[in-house]
């Protein structure tokens, strides 16, 4: 699909988007999801520490914007009202992004509450986890410790979804892209929306 | 505007039909049109409004999760919603996260966008704007551009639509009206048309035919009752007319015939006054020598005729011895001494009898100069004598010199010298006979003790001679001034009401006048004629024929005295009808 010649004119020396996207549509996109992520305050860093922090952003913001897909099976919120409890594994720059997103947002109704654990737990409450890459290697085995709890495993390594993981943010061309494993959602009885799973990269694999 | 007053009512029904038809029909289809499109907006608004939200609500996880391509892939779908130009995804920053542009088209101008549902009409496009939110949460905004094609397709079929039903309406009323204002028209120019042949040949008897039994019927109605009416009206006015000059044939016989009446009873009223004149004048005149009879029948009776006779028988007695008788018969010889004295006796008499006989002779001859005058005005014969106006009045204070002796009344003349100048003199004599017996009168009622009359003469102005009569009797009232000189007014017992008139007259017919002044009653009177010295301007006067003076006399008398009078005489005059 092309451009409109209208905009045509802001195509720049920028690093190409994947699937033939024009250079100037992705460059908007990344602004836009700066904007998004992190307000304003970013764009006068270094173009490298700039990637870093926007790739915290993306993942905290897409941490923070899963709540509007998922349904978790009945009894996992006290109240109509109860708010949705994000929980993070360990340090992660990720979890540092967070609270500033998450203040006073609310969706379905329901606050988001950042919950951080230290490295190694295994809290078998709240709704989402966030599971970092460093606390993934560090501690393989958490992730069966909460197979069949109900809680919507994210992660951020490649083999988050081998090892029993639903969602793993991963980059891929310099995007930060959802890939799910349906099985492990169906397991932990998470119904995951079919809008997310259209921009999702799906996989079925046997967790393990 | 004017040439439209003046059009014919025919085409004024049209006219004003066609325009009704098409100012309606305009309206109508004006009316259907904006009513179709309008919805056909709103449709297009609400249809565009759903697409939008279901289109929209397809691109939040890709907006979420930044996926352009898949919202763009999403807005690809709007390729079978052919009025779909274009689409746009903004993000909730106003920024621009996926675009659609339908295949071949155009794009369109840009509007502000907004982040709240709203849409927007241009000339071409219609701009929807519709929040995307999940889960609660608003994420951007969709934005879905439609051409209006459709609607301006539609709009220009509504406009041929409308330019043919007009068309063929306007054709179908055209034809209608022109067939069904006959029915308005056609009695409107029926009685038109009659209108004009009444005034163009004021013929009345034509009648307007009646059509309907509406308002026009009745218009003709009334229009023929009027024509009934004017034509009733003209027929009678007609017949008057004949009528009235019939009448006026009539009355100016009679008329005519009155006039001749009149005409004999005027003079009839002319010898009347001049019979009343000379019965005046001569009565003035009898006074005196009934007077101057008496007198000298006194001085007669004082005369001794018996004695004379007894003297006369002894003369006779003695004739044979006479100088015997005178000388020795003692009663012969006192006889001389006797009719000495006897002669004395008689004279004395004699003495006073001539002149009462002398004025009976005047007077005599005034009563026969009076009757001569009045032959005269039959024969129209006047005589003029230059005479002394004093020596005249004179004569008249004389006439009535018996009159004024008894009754203690101080005659004061005041004789200026005026030359003798021609006049009749008997006329003159009448006029001032008149006013000393008249004045004598006046101070007759007065009560006050100085009776004065005076009798002035002097002359007034170049040509002209005053004399006046001024008593200080009774005075005249402001309101019989005027009505003393009227032909039979008088405010005396015994009097005639003819001597100011006939005196009045006879000043006027010597070129003279008779004025009177009074002060009111108890201040006395004045009267004052006037004659002209010379005869200039009097020939006229003078000229007049005795009867033309009667027949004046008459009119004056017909004049003053109002046709009562005369209708008394006459009573043709009085009208027995009018006409």
């Amino acid at each position: 699909m092309r451009a409109p010649p209208g905009k045509a004119g802001l195509r720049r020396s920028l690093p190409e988007g994947r699937n033939g996207r024009g250079p100037g549509k992705a460059r908007r996109i990344l602004c836009v999801l700066w904007v998004m992520a992190m307000g304003s305050g970013f764009g006068t860093l270094e173009a490298t520490a700039a990637e870093l922090a926007s790739e915290y952003q993306v993942k905290a913001a897409y941490l923070v914007n899963l709540p509007k897909y998922v349904n978790w099976p009945a009894g996992a919120f006290a109240e109509t009202n109860s708010p949705v409890v994000l929980t993070v594994v360990g340090e992660s720059k990720v979890a540092d992004e967070i609270p500033m997103i998450i203040e006073g947002r609310i969706v379905n109704g329901r606050r988001i509450i950042l919950k951080r654990v230290a490295s190694g737990d295994a809290p078998r409450e709240g709704h989402i986890l966030f599971v970092p890459a460093a606390e993934q290697k560090r501690s393989p085995g958490l992730l069966s410790k909460l197979r069949d709890t109900g809680i919507l495993t994210v992660g951020e390594s490649d083999d988050f979804l081998e090892r029993g993981g639903i969602i793993n943010l991963v980059r891929r061309d310099q995007h930060i892209t959802l890939e799910v494993n349906v099985t492990a959602a169906d397991k932990a009885q998470i119904t995951l929306s079919s809008k997310l799973l259209g921009v999702s990269k799906v996989e079925k694999g046997n967790p393990k | 505007m004017t040439s439209f007053h003046n059009l014919s009512l025919r085409r004024k029904l049209t006219v004003i039909i066609m325009l009704t038809s098409t100012l309606v029909l305009l309206l109508a289809c004006a009316g259907f049109a904006t009513f179709d499109l309008l919805g056909f907006r709103r449709e297009m608004v609400q249809m565009v409004s759903s697409l939008a939200e279901v289109v929209g609500n397809n691109t939040t996880a890709a907006i979420d999760f930044n996926k352009p391509l898949d919202a763009m892939q999403t807005l690809t779908a709007l390729r079978g919603e052919p009025k779909i130009v274009a689409a746009h995804v903004h993000t909730l920053d106003g920024g621009t996260f996926a675009t659609y542009l339908r295949e071949g088209a155009q794009p369109p101008p840009e509007v502000p966008h907004s982040l709240q549902s709203r849409h927007e009409f241009t000339a071409t496009h219609l701009y929807v704007f519709r929040p995307i939110a999940q889960g609660g949460e608003r994420v951007g905004t969709i934005e879905l551009i439609a051409d209006l094609k459709d609607l301006q397709v539609r709009f220009w079929r509504y406009a041929g639509i409308t330019v043919l039903v007009l068309g063929v309406s306007l054709l179908a009323a055209f034809a209608l009206s022109s067939w069904l204002q006959k029915l308005v028209s056609d009695p409107i120019l029926h009685l038109a048309q009659v209108a004009r042949s009444v005034a163009i040949e004021k013929d009345y008897s034509v009648r307007a035919v009646e059509q309907s039994d509406d308002e026009l019927g009745q218009l003709v109605k009334g229009f023929n009752t009027m024509l009934f009416q004017i034509q009733t009206r003209d027929a009678a006015l007609l017949a008057a007319q004949t009528s009235l000059e019939e009448r006026v044939v009539e009355r100016t016989g009679e008329l005519v015939k009155t006039h001749a009446q009149l005409l004999v009873v005027s003079r009839e009223a002319g010898m009347a006054t001049v019979a009343t004149s000379i019965l005046h004048n001569v009565g003035n005149v009898l006074n005196s020598v009934n007077v101057s009879a008496d007198r000298i029948l006194e001085k007669v009776r004082q005369l001794k005729p018996a004695s004379l006779v007894k003297v006369a028988a002894l003369l006779r007695e003695h004739a044979k011895d006479l100088p015997e008788y005178l000388s020795h018969d003692p009663r012969g010889r006192e006889l001389p001494g006797y009719l000495s004295a006897l002669a004395d006796q008689l004279a004395d008499p004699q003495k006073d009898i001539l002149p009462e006989v002398a004025a009976l002779r005047k007077n005599v001859e005034h009563i026969r100069e009076i009757v001569r005058m009045q032959q005269g005005y039959t024969n129209a014969s006047d005589v003029w004598e230059t005479l002394s106006i004093t020596d005249l009045m004179e004569d008249a204070i004389g006439i009535n010199a018996d009159d004024l002796a008894p009754r203690k009344v101080e005659l004061i003349r005041e004789f200026s010298a005026v030359p003798a100048f021609p006049m009749e003199k008997h006329k003159v004599l009448q006029i001032l006979i008149n006013l000393l017996s008249n004045a004598k009168h006046a101070l007759d009622a007065s009560r006050a003790s100085d009776r004065k009359l005076i009798v002035r003469i002097g002359p007034h102005g170049e040509n002209r001679v005053r004399i006046s009569v001024i008593d200080n009797g009774m005075g005249i009232p402001a309101e019989n001034l005027t009505r003393i000189f009227q032909h039979g007014f008088t405010t005396r017992a015994g009097g005639h009401g003819f001597g100011l008139h006939s005196g009045a007259v006879a000043a006027q017919e010597m070129g003279g006048s008779l004025i009177a002044r009074s002060e009111g009653p108890g201040m006395g009177a004045e009267f004052t004629l006037e004659l002209p010295i010379s005869r200039q301007g009097r020939s006229v006067c003078t000229a007049e024929s005795g009867a033309e003076v009667m027949r004046r006399v008459a009119e004056n008398g017909a004049d003053r005295n109002a046709r009562g009078a005369i209708a008394l005489v006459n009573p043709i005059l009085a009208p027995s009808s009018p006409i």
